[in-house]
């Protein structure tokens, strides 16, 4: 029985078919023409819901819980069990409301997460795409507030005009975001400049031109060179040693020759 | 001026004719010439005319790979890359000659088979020169980015189920099963009008908090797949294509170890070792 349960449990391969299984299930369960059949569906992904709990709980007991919390992967898939969990209660209970019960069914598709364990070579991209995650993380902050203080700008500035991209703060923030990202911005300036005079019209087409150039053209960019720039910070890493060790003993041949020098001196 | 020629004895004249590079390039010319000038529909009058050269053309470019293949051997012939991309493209563009004898019952087929003869063009790539210096890069960031493009593919498959499953009755014109939901989610991460699936779907809303709920929802996705996910793509192609830029330096770094290897080698015989 026990080893039974090994082989079933600590088999990565069976554990990715019985994950590709599922994720077959999650894609099915979201066409609407295979309605006659989302009775089986919904009862498989229970059962592989039910089948991962007891992974976990298997997992737990022979391994003990200190040293299976502490690999990075069991804890995703720990963190996976507990949300995917409840989305078995409704199979029990009738929920009342009806987004809870949209929010736990859409939590089903996190399992796809456990996918990533079996890409091979991740290690190594995670480790570089960290290291720019890192360092674009104070990017990512300026670029946020960079975003709400000229989204509170325009705000003020064209609440009255234009109160369909400015009336408040969280769609003025929609829409500054929107302009960032290059994406149908010249319709705003466009819109708002289709009543005013010419003089203003340009002062205020100019204004929203700074913006794109700053948030869109600048921002996007100083995002793409940091991942660029930490992507490639180990490629001259090697090269930096080598130099290193090449000054090292240039510095040794010089202080010899000094030395020599110094004693040759002495000599005479 | 070949490197095929170097594996052929005593070719025939006749056979010289098909191993000759600028004949070659000459033929894939008109050959290009013509396929060009058949996709007027104004020139409908020379169309059989045209279509009768480019059979030609193909059946040239197939007597050119038997010859080929007759003077090299099969072996020596196939192992060439672009040997192996001529071979390819006869092997694809030859069942359009059946068409000047056969009616074709399918008209699919014949549209394949007519859109087939464009491969041709690819026989430009060789003369195209520096191209091994780029495809090297290229291959290379291909290679290191195949697993990105994975994860790539598996964060949109990710996403758009989970939006499946939460806008699936709200808005199942973007979002109606996975297939259309991979669409719009792909659609969103190239950033090209991703705005327009938020905006239709908060017309239809009078609550407030729903509507900054899905529109904030879809600027998360825009940037983790549409700034980030594409920024890092581009990063890992960036990163391969350029890194051999530091091959010069290692050598010239190489070089300087050795030189400064032999003066320690004889500063250590002019200097006697020191008496401790």
């Amino acid at each position: 029985m026990n080893r039974l349960m090994k082989n079933i449990f600590l088999n990565d391969r069976l554990i990715l078919g019985v994950i590709m299984f599922n994720v077959l299930v999650l894609i099915l369960l979201s066409f609407n023409e295979l309605k006659p059949y989302f009775h089986y569906l919904e009862y498989s992904d229970n059962v592989l819901t039910i089948i991962f709990f007891l992974e976990m709980v298997y997992k737990i007991r022979v391994l003990g819980w200190k040293s299976y919390i502490r690999s990075g992967w069991n804890q995703l898939d720990f963190v996976i069990v507990v949300l995917t969990t409840p989305s078995l209660i409704f199979y029990l209970f009738n929920l009342p409301s009806l987004t809870l019960l949209l929010v736990l069914r859409a939590i089903r598709v996190l399992k796809f997460f456990r996918f990533l364990k079996f890409v091979p070579n991740l290690d190594s991209i995670i480790s570089g795409v960290g290291r720019a995650l890192k360092s674009s993380v104070f990017v990512l902050l300026a670029f946020f507030l960079f975003n709400l203080i000229v989204a509170l700008f325009n705000c003020y500035l064209f609440r009255e005009v234009s109160p369909e991209y400015f009336g408040n703060v969280l769609k003025a923030s929609y829409t500054t975001f929107k302009m960032f990202t290059l994406e149908g911005w010249y319709e705003v300036p466009e819109t708002i400049t289709a009543n005013y005079s010419s003089g203003y019209s340009f002062l205020t087409t100019l204004y929203f031109t700074i913006i794109v150039i700053c948030g869109g053209i600048f921002g996007l960019s100083i995002v793409n060179a940091i991942f660029v720039d930490e992507m490639m910070s180990d490629n001259n890493r090697e090269l930096e040693n080598r130099i290193t060790r090449l000054e090292n003993k240039i510095e040794l041949l010089i202080d010899e020759i000094r030395s020599e020098k110094k004693q040759e001196r002495d000599k005479l | 001026m070949n490197s095929d020629q170097k594996f052929i004895n005593h070719p025939q004249l006749w056979q010289r004719l098909f191993l000759n590079d600028k004949i070659i390039m000459i033929a894939i010319l008109i050959n290009i010439i013509i396929l060009f000038l058949l996709s007027f529909d104004s020139l409908i009058q020379y169309l059989p005319f045209m279509e009768y050269v480019d059979t030609l053309l193909t059946v040239f470019f197939g007597i050119e790979m038997f010859v080929k293949i007759r003077v090299m051997g099969w072996r020596t012939y196939i192992n060439s890359g672009w040997n192996r991309l001529d071979f390819g493209i006869v092997v694809l563009t030859t069942p359009s000659v059946l068409l000047m004898f056969f009616d074709l019952p399918n008209l699919t087929i014949l549209l394949i088979l007519r859109a087939l003869r464009v491969a041709k063009f690819f026989r430009f790539l060789k003369f195209v020169p520096n191209l091994e210096a780029l495809m090297s890069g290229v291959g290379r960031a291909l290679k290191a980015s195949v697993f990105v493009f994975l994860a790539f593919f598996l964060y949109n498959i990710i996403i758009s189920l989970f939006t499946c499953y939460i806008f699936k009755e709200y808005s199942p014109e973007h979002f109606g099963n996975a297939l259309v939901s991979c669409y719009s989610i792909f659609k969103i991460f190239t950033l090209e009008g991703w705005y327009e699936i938020p905006e239709k779907m908060a017309q239809s809303t009078n609550s407030t908090s729903l509507e900054f709920f899905i529109k904030f929802y879809f600027i998360f996705i825009v940037v983790t797949g549409g700034i980030f996910g594409l920024s890092i793509v581009n990063a890992i192609f960036v990163d391969e294509m350029v890194s051999d830029n530091n091959d010069e330096l290692e050598i010239r770094i190489t070089k300087l170890e050795h030189k400064i290897d032999t003066l320690i080698h004889t500063l250590e015989e002019l200097i006697p070792p020191k008496k401790e």
